[in-house]
This record gives structure tokens, sequence and C-alpha cells, in this order.
């Protein structure tokens, strides 16, 4: 999910990181609160977002795929606890109400990584650190340094990725295989130790840069465009028909 | 065993917006039993390349086969990545180097066989396999990572920038034991040091933002280069030896050992 930034130059790709932000924790209370039909709109318009900001439908759905284990013990347990009309004669579970919350609530967690997949596709890690930034004001240094630790591993992330794969190559051009107990050692003790050298390295670059928590270390100040009224528009649309007609 | 590279094109996260044309339908042979050099700016496809001649990765496009065969790493051929010794793992030397072979299902007997002879090639000693990797030093930690894919016995061997942060001592180490091993397998070298290049293969490419702009052998490289930033990037050896024949000296600016040059220079002096 994290890893997915691509850089382009969208509708979504230029609306401001705060408007994204915010919006996205609206749609999330709408992914929350929409009824079954509502979730149906909601998709389809996931979908219409991805094609306008041109990710491919199969890396929008490879984010989900970290997930399954979680979905399918959510949609389990649903279905094994709901009490209700059972589905076969003869057995308590499972029940027909079992399988329809197990699978609307599932279905929720799918927008919403969907949604989430899409901003951080669309939201460069800096630009999301700002908005994270801007939101965090009120809390003072504390949410200074709460936006600073977000951002700094958000930029991390992707470099971990690559150092994985090149890991990954480098042992099994040795003769390991990327599988079992050995497989899982030679990549991770060799990533722990490039991750803990660069992160030892940027806290030393930090500190001959003079950083200090104690200090604001974002200037930048952007105003809002038209494009994230239109955005902020279209999102109370969005709210109106899912809340009203479905 | 020849390398023959055909219209490889090689992009990441195609189809999306932040796509990276890595490599552009390049066309290479490479030789067999020699030393091939690769070089080219930061970015300009070198590592992608390796990547995919290792078989590592699936090109986007084109083919590559080894000997008529696609590419299969730990098979018919091996790849040394940048900056090797992060990926020692194991308590000792040893059992890091010997359970990557054994994993991939050779005797004991061989891989102890393999590991002794690599050691020996590599020219380090038998005792360090005992040593916890992580109290060995960088250059010879390097090459050990060296001799643990030497003895998958691969017959072509990708090295991506073998002697990058090496003191001078391991890296002139790290020098000769591709010389000596050149011959039997098909060595392919990839590095920013010129000059570590020139002394090394007989025949190069030049990549430049996923495109092979040179392709031939080394004295070839060196007219190209000369002609090309009039030798700006060139060693200064070259350099000299280009200055002087321009001058009209007879002498040979192609050569690359320092001996040979002073030789023929005196020849020069002598001559007029
Ligand atoms: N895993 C990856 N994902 C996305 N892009 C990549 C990946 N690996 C390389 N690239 C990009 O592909 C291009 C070629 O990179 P490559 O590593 O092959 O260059 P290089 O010639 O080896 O450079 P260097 O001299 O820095 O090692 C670069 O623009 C790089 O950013
Ligand atoms: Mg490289």
């Amino acid at each position: 999910m994290i890893r997915m930034y691509g850089h382009g130059r969208s509708y979504m790709h230029l609306l401001d990181p705060r408007t994204k932000l915010a919006l996205m924790v609206g749609v999330s209370l709408l992914i929350y609160s929409a009824r079954p039909s509502g979730l149906g709109v909601l998709l389809g318009f996931v979908l219409l977002l991805s094609r306008t900001c041109r990710l491919p439908y199969t890396r929008l759905i490879q984010g989900l795929r970290p997930m399954l284990i979680f979905f399918v013990v959510i949609f389990l347990t649903h279905v094994l606890f709901t009490s209700g009309e059972p589905l076969f004669e003869g057995l308590p579970v499972p029940s027909l109400e079992g399988v329809i919350v197990g699978s609307v609530l599932v279905l929720r967690f799918i927008l919403l990584i969907l949604y989430t997949s899409i901003m951080t596709y669309t939201t460069s890690p800096s630009g999301l650190n700002y908005a994270l930034m801007f939101f965090l004001r009120p809390l003072g240094t504390f949410g200074a340094d709460l936006a600073f630790m977000t951002g700094t591993a958000m930029t991390l992330i992707p470099g971990l990725f690559r150092e994985k794969d090149i890991i990954t190559k480098a042992q099994v051009a040795r003769g390991y295989k990327p599988r079992g107990l050995k497989g899982f050692t030679a990549l991770v003790v060799p990533l722990l130790l490039r991750s803990f050298r660069r992160v030892d390295e940027l806290s030393d670059s930090l500190e001959s840069r003079c950083f200090h928590s104690k200090r604001r270390y974002y200037y930048y100040r952007k105003t809002l465009a038209k494009r994230d009224y239109a955005g902020v528009g279209i999102y109370v649309v969005l709210v109106v028909v899912i809340l009203f007609f479905f | 065993m020849s390398i023959e590279i055909r219209q490889l094109t090689h992009i990441y996260d195609a189809g999306t917006m932040g796509e990276i044309k890595a490599l552009d339908k390049i066309d290479l042979t490479i030789k067999k039993g020699n030393v091939f050099g690769l070089v080219g700016g930061i970015g300009s496809g070198k590592s992608t390349l390796a990547s995919l001649i290792a078989g590592l990765e699936k090109p986007t496009g084109g083919r590559i086969t080894i000997d008529r065969q696609p590419p299969c790493p730990g098979r018919n051929v091996g790849i040394l990545f940048q900056q090797p010794e992060d990926f020692f793992f194991e308590k000792t030397l040893f059992r890091d180097m010997t359970s990557g072979l054994l994993h991939s299902g050779l005797a004991e007997d061989e891989v102890n066989e393999r590991i002794n002879s690599t050691l020996d090639l590599a020219g380090l000693d038998r005792q360090i396999l005992d040593q916890s990797p992580f109290h060995l030093n960088r250059g010879t930690l390097r090459l050990a990572a060296f001799a643990s894919v030497l003895a998958m016995r691969p017959r072509v061997l990708i090295l991506d920038e073998p002697t990058a942060s090496l003191d001078p001592m391991s890296r002139k180490r790290m020098v000769e034991v591709v010389e000596h091993i050149s011959g039997d397998i098909t060595i392919i070298y990839i590095s920013h040091r010129l000059q570590e290049v020139i002394d090394v293969s007989q025949h190069l490419a030049v990549l430049d933002k996923g495109n092979v702009t040179f392709t031939g052998t080394r004295s070839g490289y060196l007219d190209w280069a000369a002609e090309q930033y009039g030798g700006e990037f060139l060693p200064v050896l070259s350099q000299v030896m280009y200055s002087l024949y321009r001058q009209g000296f007879d002498v040979d600016p192609d050569v690359t050992c320092l001996d040979d040059a002073v030789e023929q220079i005196r020849l020069s002096l002598e001559k007029t």
C-alpha cells in the first residue's frame, strides 16, 4: 500500500495532499456508515478514480493481498458466531445473517484499503507528511514529532522493499531458496543489518545538520486551488447520493 | 558459451504513470570466455541488465539466451550484487557458504571440495571459514561472497561493481582474482572505474539511458571514447598515449599497461 506512489499529473495527483487526507477521512466515515447498496456505489467510484489516475486494476488489487488472512478471519468469525436462520438443516452455523454481515464487513475493509491505495498512489510521501503535519498542528511539538516520524518511516519503506528484492535475488544466486525458515533468515538478517545501517546513517546526517526535535521544519504553505474545492464538492455529492438514494 | 541479447526492453512499474524505461530495445552479443566490461552513468540500466541476464527478473520484452538456453540463476549463470558482504547471516562463514550449496541439492563432499577450491581461487585462507562473517573485514568478506557465488560453478558470472567501496589493496586482489578465473568462465564486469574495466576486459559496451551507445573491443572503445569526449574520462595513461600519438610520436595509443607504454615511448624516442 505504502510503496505504491507513482509520479503523475492526473487530477488526483494534483489535488492538495491536505485535501486528499481530509477527504480520505471523510470517505472512511462514509464507508463506515453506508448501506450495502451504497458500498456498491463506493466500489464503482474507486474503480473510476483508479482509471483517472491510470493505476491499473491489477496493481490496485495487489494492495489487498497482504490483508487476505485478515479478511478470511473476519469473515469466518462472523459466519461462525452470528446466530440466525441456519443455511444447512440441523446445524446452528453458518447462518444466512452471518454470511451477509461477514461479507459486508469484509467489503467495507476492502473499500477502505482501495481508497487508501489510491491516495498513497497519487500522493508522494513528503506530500502526505506535509498534510499530516498540517492537521497535527494543534498538538504542538508532539504533533510535529509524530508527523516527522511517520514521514521518515514512509520515505524509508520503499527503499526497504527494493532492498528486500535485491537481497532475495542475491541469496537465490547463492543457492538459497526463498522459502522455509532458512530462506526467511537469509532474507531477514541482511535486511535488518542494512536497515539499521541506513537508519544510523540517517540519524547521523540529521544530527550533523543540526536537527532538533524542538523546532519546526515545515515552512512551505500552499493555498488551496479551485480543484480542491471541486474535490470537496464531488465528495459532498457522493455523500448525498449514498446516504439518501441508496 | 555466448550470450545473445535481442531487442531487450525492461520497464519498471509498467502501465503506471511512474513507469521507468530502464532498457530500450538493446542488442548485444557477449562472446565466450572473455571479460566483458559494462560501463555507463548512474541509472543507465547496468544493474537492470545484470539482473535480466542473471535470470532473476523477467524482461518486459525481448530475449536473452546463454548458449541458446534461457538464463537460470544458480545453473548457467551467477551474479555478485553490489555490497554482497551484507548478505551473510550464519554463525560461521563455513555454514554460510555451504548451506546455500546444500540447499541446491549437492552432496556434502562435493560442497566441501567446491568451497575449498574456490577459497583457493579467491586467494583466501581456509582458516577464515571458522570465523563469524560479522567479524571479518569488508575486503575479505567481499572476496568470500565472491567465492560463494563462484562455488555455484556458473559458466557466466556477472559482477556488479565488485570493487566499489573497497580499499586499494582489496581492490587489487579482487581484480587479480577476476583476471585469474576469466578464460574458464564468461565474466560481465560492471564498474564506474574506467581504468579497472579497461584493465580487465577485452570487450566493452557502453549504456546510456537504457541504450547501447558503443560495443566493441577494448581498443575500439579507447578510440570511440577519445573521439566522443576527447578522452577526458579515460585513464591518465591512455590520455598521455593519445596525446603523444596525436603529436606524431610513433606509439600505439591503445596500450593499457604501464611497462609497455614506457617501452614504446623509449623506442619512439630512439627513432627520432
Ligand atoms: N526495482 C526498481 N524499481 C523501479 N525502478 C528501478 C528499480 N531498479 C532500478 N530502477 C530504475 O531503473 C533505472 C536504471 O537503474 P539501474 O539500477 O539499472 O542503473 P545502473 O546503471 O545500475 O545505475 P548505478 O550506476 O547507480 O548502479 C534507474 O532510473 C532506476 O531508478
Ligand atoms: Mg547499478
